[in-house]
């Protein structure tokens, strides 16, 4: 018997990839990044990030939640020491929540399981075809007042059938330069994205009968933080309003701060 | 046809590290954080295997501090960090390990060693070890001698070494301040040499040390 080979691939196995046409968006998918500034491997995953949101565009809302064993807490930023850091309390609460071990990690639609950051993909493109109950209306706009600029925020839930949910707002901002593990090096001059800034407090737990037909709206009113630890660019914010049921994310919606002129 | 060797090696940046050898890394990297410093120290670690396995275990011990490793995936952190790899073969993966710590600005980096163990699924004769100091700033200078080891601590000058050895501890005049014959292991107190640099002697080798 004559054992003969057959040519074999040269491609590596950890280099082989299936690229995955986009679906019609039926909905807004939401993906948690669990992310932290000493996470040697998370620009990685912020890279898949952009990825996906060159297919889905607005579709596709993104908040990277700094926290857990990777994070630099808020509280220990020294403006004068050029060292920020971007973990709440929050966002702590949050990896604890899902019981996130090890970063980068994800969760679509604020729904478990935790997704290593090669999974987004095809996770956000399954969730993508789910059809949504719900439509939702947002604005933010900026005002000054004595103490603080303040946003208010005007969130109307369109429901299309009948359920209970918890209706979530929270403030991101983009474009904050401050330091992230990449690999081996630290890069001084990062810039962030999509980053959870806070969250109004006053919504989380409250659930909420949401008739068919019936519109609700809620009004929220969020200082602009300038302190210590955390000095938010006005510019650059964005606030993400959405309504959570069982199974997850049912509505999600996402619209930049702008000023009222 | 030749059978595959299957053979895992640790790795200090380019150079191999012997099956069971221990290493030290004495450089810390440090980033003033307000009230706070952050300190980093990061070996440059990495795991090669001469043949293709997607099953490689990999665990890293630490004797105290929560350390991390990535080893390429998602980054992990505690005292335990256990991790399954997959290395073509006669490639290596960087283990991605450090320790990290936020620490009030005048507290001291701790010493912390670790140890590591590989192995290439269930094939046993694979394992590998190796163990890791990092020295922090408590640790003078850690001088490994041919297998030997003296490093000095707040506790005192800490030896272990196979068989008897002279011992002598030289002042920077070359005035000598200590000699003792040392076997084993043990620890020569503080309180016994003053504080200072040291050209020391062990044997048949020398080097540096700083008694604290």
């Amino acid at each position: 018997m004559v054992a003969t080979l057959a040519a074999c691939n040269d491609i590596k196995t950890d280099e082989r990839f299936i690229e995955v046409d986009a679906v019609a968006p039926q909905r807004t998918v939401l993906l948690v990044d669990f992310t932290g500034q000493n996470c040697l491997n998370c620009p990685r995953a912020h890279g898949y990030i952009d990825d996906i949101v060159k297919q889905y565009g607005d579709a596709f809302i993104p908040v990277s939640v700094h926290g857990g064993d990777f994070g630099i807490a808020v509280e220990n930023t020294s403006f004068e020491d050029n060292y920020i850091g971007l973990a709440t309390a929050k966002g702590d609460a949050m990896n604890k929540e899902f019981d996130v071990a090890a970063w980068p990690s994800g969760v679509i639609d604020y729904k478990g399981p935790v997704l290593s950051d090669a999974d987004w993909s095809g996770a956000v493109r399954d969730a993508m075809k789910r059809p949504s109950e719900a439509d939702i209306q947002l604005t933010a706009t900026l005002s000054d007042e004595p103490s603080a600029q303040v946003i208010d925020v005007k969130c109307t839930v369109e429901p299309k059938s009948d359920f209970n949910g918890q209706l979530r707002i929270w403030v991101l901002e983009d474009g904050i330069v401050a330091r992230q593990r990449n690999g081996s090096k630290i890069v001084p001059d990062y810039v962030h994205d999509h980053v959870f800034r806070c969250s109004v407090e006053g919504r989380e737990g409250a659930n909420i009968k949401f008739s068919r037909g019936i519109h609700q709206t809620f009004d929220d009113r969020i200082a602009v933080r300038h302190n210590d630890h955390e000095r938010w660019n006005a510019d650059k914010l964005s606030i993400v309003a959405f309504v959570l049921g069982d199974a997850g994310v049912i509505q999600a919606a996402k619209v930049h701060v702008t000023t009222n002129e | 046809m030749s059978a595959n060797a299957r053979q895992l090696t640790f790795y200090n940046g380019e150079t191999p590290v012997e099956n069971g050898a221990s290493i030290t890394f004495n450089d810390v990297q440090v980033t003033p954080a307000g009230a706070n410093k952050e300190v980093m120290i990061a070996p440059e670690l990495s795991l090669g295997t001469d043949t293709y396995s997607s099953q490689i275990s990999l665990v890293c011990k630490s004797d105290g501090e929560s350390v991390q490793m990535c080893a390429g995936g998602a980054c992990e952190q505690g005292k335990t960090i256990k991790k399954t790899l997959k290395i073509n073969g006669g490639k290596t993966v960087p283990l991605q390990f450090e320790y990290m710590a936020t620490l009030p600005k005048d507290a001291a980096v701790p010493k912390i060693v670790c140890t590591f163990e590989a192995q290439d699924g269930t094939y046993a004769d694979t394992k590998i070890t190796m163990t890791v100091v990092l020295n922090g700033e408590n640790g003078g200078i850690e001088a490994i001698v041919n297998g030997y080891e003296l490093y000095s601590d707040a506790e005192g000058v800490h030896y272990n070494v196979e068989g008897a050895r002279q011992l002598a501890l030289y002042g920077i005049t070359g005035m000598k301040v200590l000699q003792r014959t040392v076997s084993g292991s043990g620890v020569i107190a503080t309180g016994e040499i003053p504080a200072g640099i040291y050209v020391y002697t062990l044997g048949n080798k020398s080097g540096k040390i700083i008694v604290r």
